[in-house]
C-alpha cells in the first residue's frame, strides 16, 4: 500500500516536472488541441438531427427520431448515382492529375541554381491560391467567354469557331480540375520543396563523388526522401475525396452541365438550405463523412502493405 | 450615322417587359380599408372569428403568434397554429396596399418614331424585330439574359426572373406549367429564337440571374432586350449606359401577346411578402405593447412615418397627398432609397405596407414610370397565391421540388439550346411521372383549395 502511493505520488510529481519543464510547448499546442475540440469534437452532438426532424425551435435533444428518413430520400432520389459519380469524378481527376504536378515543379525549383529567379518563380506560383474563388471564378468565365473572351478569340482566330467550353457538359471536368492546377500548385509545392530542402547535403556530396548527374541525384535521392511526405499527403488527399468545394462548382456550372457538374453539396443547397431542411443536409454530410472516412482506412492499409508508409 | 449609332437607336426597341408589383386588386383594397378603420387591438375579422382562441395570442412553446391582437389582414388561409412554420404565417399575415398607377399615357408614336419600326405587339412580331436587329448586327444579340419569362406570354406558368415555382393558376384551378401542351410550343419558339442567334447565346450565365456578367451584355451593348421584373431595372440600365458614355436608350415595352392571346400572365408581385415579417417570443413582458406598436406601423398615420418620415421635414402633404422635401430628393450625396433607409425608417427590410406615392417617387425618370403604367396595365392574373403548406407537406413539397426542378431545369434548357430535339418531348414528359409530378400537383392543389376556401372565392 505505502509502496503504491509512493509510486504514484512520483509518478505525480515527475509529471508535474514535464509539463512544468516544458510549459511552452504545452501552450503552444494548446489552440490546435482547443480547435480540434470546439470545432470538430463538440458538433459530433449536431450529428443526430441527421435521424431526426429537427426543428430549430425545440432543439437537438427534442426533435422526433426518424431514423433513416433523411437518408432513404436522398437515396431514393433519380439523380442520387450521378451525383455520387460526379462528386468521386471530379475530385478523383484533381488528385489524378493535380497531386503530382506541384511535386515535379517542387523538385525543378530545388534544382535551380540563382536563388533568386527560384524566389521570384516561387512567388509567381503562389499569387493564384491568394486570389478568392469567386474572383477566380469570375476570370475563368470572362476568359472562356465565346463571345467576349480571348481563349474563343484565340481559338476563332485559328480554327473559326468558337466553344462554348461552360455550357459543354464534356468540358466542365477539364475546365474545373485545369484551373484548380493553376491555382493551387505552387502553394501546394511548398512542403514538398521545404521537405526537399532537409535532406541531408551528404548525400548529394557522396553521389557527386560516386559521379551522380542532376537527373539521378533527383530521382534517386530527392524523390525517396520526400516520399513519407508524399505518401502522407496522397493519403490525406484521397481521405477528402467527397468534400468537394461547394463555391467553385456553384459558380461555374449551369443546368446545361447538370450532367458532369451537379455534385452532392450544389444538389442539396438547391434543395434548399434556404427551405431550412436542416436534418437532410445533415444525413448527406453524414453519408459524405462516412465515405470518406471508408476510404481513407482502405487507402492507408493498402499504402501500408504497398509501401511501408501510412498514417497510423 | 455611323454603325454605332444606328445601334444605340436600335437599343430603343428594346427592353423590359416591365413588369411591377401590381398587387392592386380590389381584395387587398378593402383589406388595407378594414385595417384602417379598427384601431382596437381586438380586431374581429372573419378569420379571427373562425378562431376558437378569439382574441387571444396562440401560444407555443417558444414563440407566440399574436394573431387575434393583430387587425390587420389575417392570413387568408391561415389554420390552426402547429408548428414552427408558422413563422411563415405570420408573414403571410403582412400584405401591401395595391400600387395602382394612372399615369399620363404615352403613345407608341413616340417610340415608332424614335426606333422607325413599330413595337411589336405579339410574339411572332417580336421575332420579326429580333430578326431585323440580328441582320443589321450579325455579332450581337437582340434577347439577352433570362428568356423564361416569355413563357409567360404563352399562357402557362414558369418559373423565371422573380417567379419561384413552375405553377399558375387558370379557371380556379392551379396547374403545373412544364407537363402543359402550351410550355411545348413556349419552348419551341425559344428554340427558334436560340436557333437563329436571336436569344443570346450566354443566356446561362452563371446563376443564369441578375449577375453583374447580365448587365455587363447591357453595357457592352452586346444584347438588346430584356426581361426586369420591376421598372427599377430600366433606370438601373439607362444610368450604367449614361455612366459609360453610351446611349441611355433602354424604353419600356408592352409584354407581347402570345398565340393564346395573353401576355405577361405571371405579371404581378404576391400581394403579400412571403420573405418579410415578424414575430414575438412568449418570454417578452410586452407583447401586447409590440402587437399594438406594429399595428400602429400599419395604419394610415403609421405608413406615413415609415415611408415619408416627419411632416414638414422629410415630406409635406399636397393635394391631401405625401410629397417629399426637395432636401430629400435632391440630397447631394443619397438616393432617395439610401436617404429613407439612413434617416426615416427601413423600408426595405421591414414588412411594410408599400406606399403607391413613396414607390413612384423612388422611380425618378420618364421611362420607368412608363414601365411601370404598362405592367400595371398588361401584367396578368394567373399568379398563383403564396400557399401555405403544413409541415408535412412541405417537407414532401421540398422533396419532390428537389428532383423535379432539376429535371425541368436541365431538359427545357437542353431543349432551347437544341440539345435535345423535340422529337424526344414526349419522353421528357414521361419522365415526369417516375419523379412524383402528379403528387407534387396534389399538394399545391390541396393548398390552393384550402386557400380558396378560406379566402372566399
Amino acid at each position: 500500500m505505502a509502496y503504491e502511493m509512493r509510486k504514484k505520488s512520483l509518478m505525480n510529481s515527475s509529471s508535474r516536472r514535464i509539463i512544468k519543464k516544458n510549459i511552452a510547448l504545452y501552450l503552444l499546442l494548446m489552440p490546435t488541441i482547443l480547435y480540434f475540440l470546439i470545432f470538430r469534437y463538440v458538433p459530433i452532438y449536431g450529428l443526430q438531427i441527421a435521424f431526426k426532424e429537427y426543428n430549430p425551435f425545440i432543439g437537438y435533444k427534442d426533435s422526433p427520431w426518424v431514423g433513416f428518413k433523411h437518408f432513404q430520400s436522398f437515396f431514393n432520389s433519380i439523380y442520387f448515382f450521378r451525383l455520387v459519380r460526379n462528386t468521386f469524378l471530379l475530385s478523383f481527376y484533381s488528385i489524378l492529375f493535380g497531386f503530382p504536378i506541384p511535386i515535379i515543379f517542387a523538385l525543378f525549383l530545388n534544382e535551380l541554381k540563382s536563388e533568386k529567379f527560384r524566389s521570384v518563380i516561387q512567388s509567381i506560383s503562389y499569387v493564384p491560391h491568394f486570389i478568392s474563388t469567386v474572383i477566380i471564378c469570375g476570370l475563368i468565365v470572362n476568359f472562356l467567354s465565346p463571345s467576349t473572351g480571348f481563349v474563343n478569340a484565340v481559338i476563332k482566330a485559328l480554327t473559326g469557331n468558337t466553344i462554348d467550353f461552360l455550357r459543354k457538359p464534356e468540358w466542365f471536368r477539364t475546365i474545373y480540375v485545369g484551373s484548380g492546377i493553376w491555382q493551387q500548385m505552387g502553394w501546394n509545392s511548398i512542403i514538398y520543396y521545404a521537405s526537399i530542402r532537409a535532406i541531408d547535403p551528404f548525400l548529394y556530396e557522396a553521389a557527386d563523388i560516386d559521379g551522380a548527374n542532376r537527373w539521378q541525384k533527383m530521382i534517386r535521392i530527392s524523390l525517396p526522401s520526400i516520399l513519407p511526405t508524399i505518401i502522407t499527403l496522397l493519403l490525406l488527399n484521397l481521405g477528402n475525396i467527397m468534400n468537394v468545394g461547394f463555391e467553385k462548382v456553384f459558380l461555374l456550372y449551369t443546368p446545361n452541365t447538370y450532367q458532369t457538374a451537379d455534385i452532392i453539396s450544389t444538389y442539396v443547397y438547391r434543395s434548399g438550405l434556404v427551405d431550412q431542411q436542416y436534418s437532410f443536409a445533415t444525413a448527406v454530410g453524414l453519408f459524405n463523412s462516412i465515405i470518406n472516412l471508408l476510404l481513407l482506412v482502405i487507402f492507408n492499409s493498402v499504402s501500408k502493405k504497398a509501401s511501408g508508409e501510412s498514417l497510423w | 450615322m455611323g454603325k454605332r449609332a444606328v445601334f444605340n437607336a436600335f437599343i430603343v426597341i428594346t427592353l423590359v417587359f416591365c413588369i411591377f408589383l401590381t398587387s392592386c386588386s380590389q381584395r387587398t383594397g378593402d383589406k388595407a380599408s378594414s385595417t384602417e378603420t379598427q384601431t382596437q387591438p381586438s380586431g374581429t375579422t372573419r378569420e379571427d372569428a373562425k378562431d376558437e382562441k378569439g382574441s387571444e395570442p396562440v401560444e407555443r412553446k417558444d414563440i407566440v403568434v399574436v394573431r387575434g391582437w393583430v387587425n390587420f389582414v389575417p392570413s387568408p388561409d391561415a389554420p390552426e397554429i402547429q408548428s414552427w412554420n408558422d413563422q411563415i404565417l405570420w408573414q403571410e399575415q403582412v400584405a401591401r396596399t395595391g400600387v395602382k398607377v394612372v399615369w399620363e399615357h404615352v403613345s407608341s408614336e413616340e417610340y415608332e418614331a424614335q426606333i422607325g419600326m413599330k413595337i411589336p405587339e405579339t410574339t411572332d412580331d417580336l421575332y420579326n424585330v429580333f430578326k431585323a436587329i440580328k441582320e443589321k448586327y450579325p455579332e450581337k444579340y437582340p434577347l439577352f439574359l433570362d428568356p423564361r419569362p416569355l413563357i409567360w406570354a404563352f399562357g402557362v406558368g414558369s418559373r423565371g426572373t422573380g417567379h419561384q415555382n413552375d405553377f399558375f393558376v387558370e379557371n380556379g384551378e392551379i396547374k403545373y406549367g412544364p407537363i402543359d401542351p402550351r410550355y411545348k410550343d413556349a419552348l419551341m419558339y425559344l428554340n427558334k429564337l436560340y436557333s437563329e442567334g436571336l436569344l443570346d447565346r450566354e443566356y446561362l450565365s452563371i446563376n443564369s440571374g441578375w449577375t453583374d456578367e447580365g448587365i455587363a451584355r447591357a453595357v457592352q451593348e452586346i444584347g438588346a432586350c430584356t426581361f426586369g421584373s420591376n421598372a427599377g431595372y430600366l433606370t438601373k440600365f439607362n444610368r450604367l449606359l449614361e455612366a459609360a458614355g453610351k446611349n441611355p436608350g433602354f424604353v419600356a415595352m408592352k409584354p407581347p401577346q402570345g398565340p393564346t392571346g395573353e401576355r405577361n400572365i405571371l405579371g404581378r408581385h404576391n400581394e403579400i411578402d412571403p420573405t418579410c415579417g415578424a414575430v414575438i417570443t412568449v418570454k417578452s413582458k410586452y407583447a401586447v405593447e409590440i402587437t399594438k406598436m406594429i399595428d400602429y406601423l400599419y395604419s394610415e398615420e403609421g405608413r406615413l412615418l415609415v415611408d415619408f418620415g416627419r411632416e414638414g421635414e422629410t415630406y409635406v402633404m399636397k393635394d391631401g397627398k405625401p410629397v417629399y422635401t426637395e432636401e430629400v430628393l435632391n440630397h447631394p450625396t443619397l438616393t432617395l432609397l439610401d436617404f429613407l433607409n439612413n434617416y426615416v425608417g427601413s423600408v426595405s427590410t421591414w414588412a411594410t405596407v408599400l406606399m403607391p406615392e413613396h414607390y413612384l417617387a423612388t422611380l425618378t425618370d420618364h421611362q420607368a414610370l412608363l414601365g411601370n403604367e404598362i405592367a400595371v396595365k398588361y401584367g396578368g392574373d394567373k399568379k398563383p397565391p403564396v400557399l401555405h403548406f403544413t409541415d408535412e407537406e412541405l417537407k414532401r413539397v421540398q422533396e419532390l421540388t428537389r428532383d423535379i426542378d432539376t429535371y425541368v431545369d436541365e431538359n427545357i434548357h437542353a431543349f432551347i439550346m437544341g440539345e435535345k430535339s423535340f422529337d424526344e418531348y414526349d419522353s421528357f414528359l414521361k419522365g415526369f411521372d417516375a419523379i412524383g409530378v402528379n403528387e407534387l400537383i396534389d399538394l399545391y392543389n390541396a393548398a390552393y383549395q384550402r386557400f380558396k376556401t378560406a379566402s372566399g372565392k
